[in-house]
């Protein structure tokens, strides 16, 4: 069984947001793994544990500074990482999510995997859209939202996370794609040893002009007009003072709306 | 100019009500566009569904009848085949769990763009909209030729239900069945606890600043202190520290109480779906930036270890 794992590297949600209209100072950032792949990474792993002759592999999309986050999937049990990048996507202010597709079909084509997991979404970009443009791309089945999932076989019985408290019980064969929803499993820490281990694994590195002989397939056709900040609230009214002073405030309202007694 | 495609979403025999404002966003474009507005209603008994939909401003209702419950497969082939048939301008869906399951897979197979999650929608020569990032604190204006696959966001348009007298015609096309290998098999809703939440009037909601399993004491002695119930954002329960039944969002349970008290809670956009009835919104966060401001009425920016304690006394 071999797995493939698409990862992505985000900004931490507290990190202050500095930006011109065209593109994001990002030298401010902290960056992690997003924090649905921590969950698809250890679907992966969990899978490869138990099932013979299997192997994870990894694929982000990323330029070299990711190399610390993808150090980390590898601490915690994946075989093997592959990190895609090119000059041509340096200058774009974001990668859509037909564009990744793109790009990482062509990993899928020389790894032939089994299954590929992904995460639901990316909270940087939002776009919640790369996994099932990818399974398009390289004709395999899809489920998204997946919050359970056991193999038999080649079929996946699947757990999908609707609206409203509604789940999908529902059936794909293999080979598929898998958007993984947070809460699916217990994400593991990496052990120390994993950490030593994950120095001597191997990282790959892939251009455009590794992954096609005609690198400007790879181009986006969705454009950036403007970055801009969202509408602030206008209408909140922030309590002020001490915090006991907040609380009373707080209490006030509670209480003239005629709840918690007195 | 050649129409804009709504795509209709339904489950079980029901209209989603958010199709409503999805309609609105589609029709504006069609009047922007100055075309017309025609929706697919693909499942059992569309014509009954269509019914439901025939709202003012839509020219045209196309239906595709199958037994089968929502599946992917059969509507990337049922709207690839309307696609060469109408030739739209761009095709609307909502950017739920059903739209994001197949727009990008038609998006794929049809090589258009795709232009995901917009909160608004403009047409100069490109189809613009607005897409939020960063968990909400920054927006990006993006834009793509036309025609584009666009998913829209729920409860952002307002909703029309002026009815209308669009034509209804069901769509004579054969699906092929052998490439359908999605397979639904059922489906199950969360199994009511103890404590029914989308009942609550007060409700005390947590989130992931409350950083540790063992500081839900503090949240529940406060709960009880002021007679709210205990409900919280999707990490809590992730983390397995409260039951599904206690989830507040899109994917958990719509609230409507008359105070929705969000402490430690960011506000990330499945969250706010799910408390926009409330009355009143009252949020406690350390983060100035936190999305979850935007749709409270009332804000503190603070430490909830130090403010909890202090909310605590005033209801002793």
């Amino acid at each position: 069984m071999r797995i493939l794992v698409a990862i992505t590297e985000v900004a931490t949600p507290d990190d202050t947001i500095e930006f011109s209209d065209k593109s994001i100072t990002e030298s401010n950032f902290t960056y992690g793994l997003n924090e649905w792949d921590e969950y698809a990474i250890e679907e992966a792993i969990q899978i490869s544990e138990s099932t013979a002759n299997s192997d994870v592999i990894s694929v982000t999309i990323a330029p070299p500074r990711a190399e610390k986050t993808i150090r980390m999937a590898l601490a915690k049990g994946v075989t093997k990482a592959i990190r895609v990048w090119d000059p041509k996507l340096e200058s774009l202010p974001f990668i859509d999510p037909r564009l990744k597709a793109k790009i990482l079909a062509k990993v899928v084509s020389t790894i032939s995997p089994d299954i590929i997991f992904t995460g639901v979404q990316s909270s940087n970009d939002c776009w919640g859209s790369t996994g099932v443009a990818l399974a398009a791309e390289v004709g395999f089945n899809w489920a998204t939202l997946v919050t359970d999932l056991e193999l038999s076989g080649d079929v996946a019985h699947v757990r999908r996370e609707l609206e409203n408290g509604v789940d999908e019980i529902a059936e794909v064969t293999l080979p598929a794609v898998f958007t993984i929803q947070t809460g699916i499993n217990e994400p593991r820490y990496a052990s120390l040893r994993g950490i030593k281990q994950a120095q001597q694994k191997e990282l790959e590195t892939l251009s455009f002009s590794d992954l096609s002989p005609d690198p400007d397939e790879f181009q986006s056709n969705i454009n950036l007009i403007e970055f801009s900040l969202p509408t602030s609230n206008s209408a909140i009214q922030y309590f002020e003072g001490t915090p006991k002073e907040q609380a009373t405030q707080i209490a006030t309202i509670i209480k003239d709306l005629g709840f918690g007694g007195s | 100019m050649s129409p804009i495609l709504i795509i209709a979403e339904h489950r079980q025999g029901v209209i989603n009500p958010d199709t409503f404002g999805l309609l609105t966003a589609g029709i504006e474009l069609s009047t922007a566009l100055n075309t017309e507005a025609h929706v697919a209603v693909i499942g059992k008994n569309p014509e009954k569904l269509a019914k439901d939909i025939n709202i003012a401003g839509i020219h045209k209702i196309h239906t595709f009848s199958t037994s089968l419950p929502y599946n992917h497969d059969i509507y990337v082939q049922v709207v690839s085949s309307l696609f060469d048939k109408i030739q739209p301008s761009s095709i609307l869906s909502l950017h739920t769990s059903t739209g994001t399951d197949y727009c990008p897979a038609l998006a794929s197979i049809l090589d258009m763009p795709l232009l995901p999650d917009a909160i608004a929608i403009n047409y100069t020569d490109q189809v613009e909209i607005l897409h939020e990032m960063y968990s909400s604190k920054l927006q990006a204006k993006i834009a793509s030729p036309l025609p584009a696959i666009i998913t829209v966001r729920a409860g952002v348009w307002p909703t029309e239900t002026t009815s209308g007298n669009a034509s209804i015609e069901p769509l004579n096309i054969s699906i092929d069945e052998e490439s359908i290998n999605f397979k639904v098999k059922d489906y199950e809703e969360t199994p009511v606890g103890d404590v029914d939440i989308s009942t609550s009037d007060l409700l005390l909601s947590v989130g992931r600043g409350i950083g540790d399993e063992a500081n839900l004491e503090l949240i529940f002695s406060t709960a009880e202190a002021m007679g709210a119930t205990v409900s919280s954002s999707r990490p809590i329960v992730d983390a397995g520290w409260l039951p599904k039944d206690r989830q507040v969002g899109q994917s958990g349970t719509k609230v409507s109480p008359s105070i929705y008290l969000a402490i430690g809670i960011s506000g990330a956009v499945q969250h706010i779906a799910g408390i926009k009835n409330s009355k009143v919104i009252i949020s406690i966060n350390k983060d100035p930036k936190a999305p979850i401001f935007d749709a409270s009425d009332y804000g503190v920016v603070g430490d909830l270890f130090e403010i909890l304690p202090a909310l605590l006394e005033e209801f002793r």
